[in-house]
């Protein structure tokens, strides 16, 4: 059941990400810092939750939902095209925010 | 093969038209064999060091494969799309990074908090820097040999 259920939610979290980041026509990444910040606050309430649930939704969902290499691709990119101030402020921004969400889905969870 | 597009900011996001049933499973198999690895690497390295060890290689590891698919010049694409958007992204994960480093300094623990963010950074930046460049020099290498033998 495990192993599914982990390829359906990991599958979903990559779809979901992949339509988030195909919605923002900003330039600005914001539909990866969306779908950062929103896994890092279930993540965080989902520390509660028990095994196989947290594998699937945590590791599965969550994890799949949410990109590290996308954001370090997206500022390597943003660099090489010298926009200093958008790659700086997306970077800290995605730490910032993402962590506090995570701190508030930790309390709240 | 449908093109993706770079935006204005550089960003990998995918141009309007390529939604399909082949983009559609790139995305899907890159991310669940990348997740797959996430979780056999979460079950196989000891988790108890404050950086994280398990997912600082499945960070690292991502990011050098995404800097790789760069400097082949195959970030757009289904190759893009199965492996940047797909694999890389399965493989890598800013939830759980985040969760890490919010623990960390909920409990008091702002060196180990600290140590965290600038592990996984100095890493991921290094790796997709290193595997970029590596990437282009030998690509330049081997298409100066093929021309020169052509």
């Amino acid at each position: 059941m495990t192993p599914v259920a982990f390829v359906l939610a990991a599958g979903a979290g990559a779809l979901l990400r992949w339509w988030a980041a195909r919605a923002d026509r900003t330039g600005r990444h914001l539909g990866i810092l969306a779908v950062n910040v929103l896994a890092s606050f279930v993540a965080g309430l989902a520390t509660s939750l028990d095994d196989p649930w947290r594998t699937v939704v945590s590791v599965g969902f969550l994890g799949a939902l949410s990109t590290f290499s996308t954001v370090v691709g997206d500022v390597m990119g943003d660099l090489a095209q010298e926009r200093r101030t958008l790659a700086a402020t997306y970077l800290a921004g995605s730490i910032v925010v993402g962590v506090g969400a995570a701190w508030l889905g930790l309390r709240l969870g | 093969m449908s093109a993706g597009r770079r935006t204005s900011s550089g960003s990998v996001a995918p141009s309007a038209g390529e939604v399909n049933g082949v983009s559609i499973a790139a995305v899907v198999v890159g991310a669940v064999i990348g997740s797959i690895v996430r979780w056999t690497l979460d079950s196989w390295i000891d988790d108890d060091s404050a950086i994280g060890p398990a997912l600082l290689v499945a960070n690292t590891i991502g990011a050098f494969i995404l800097g790789v698919t760069f400097g082949l010049g195959a970030d757009d694409g289904r190759r893009r799309l199965a492996v940047g958007v797909g694999l890389c992204g399965g493989l890598t994960s800013f939830s759980a990074w985040s969760v890490m480093i919010a623990e960390a300094f909920e409990g008091g623990h702002t060196a180990d908090g600290t140590a965290l963010i600038l592990a996984h950074l100095v890493a991921g930046f290094s790796a997709f820097i290193a595997a970029r460049a590596v990437t282009r020099r030998a690509r330049r290498i081997l298409v100066g040999e093929v021309g020169h033998l052509g």
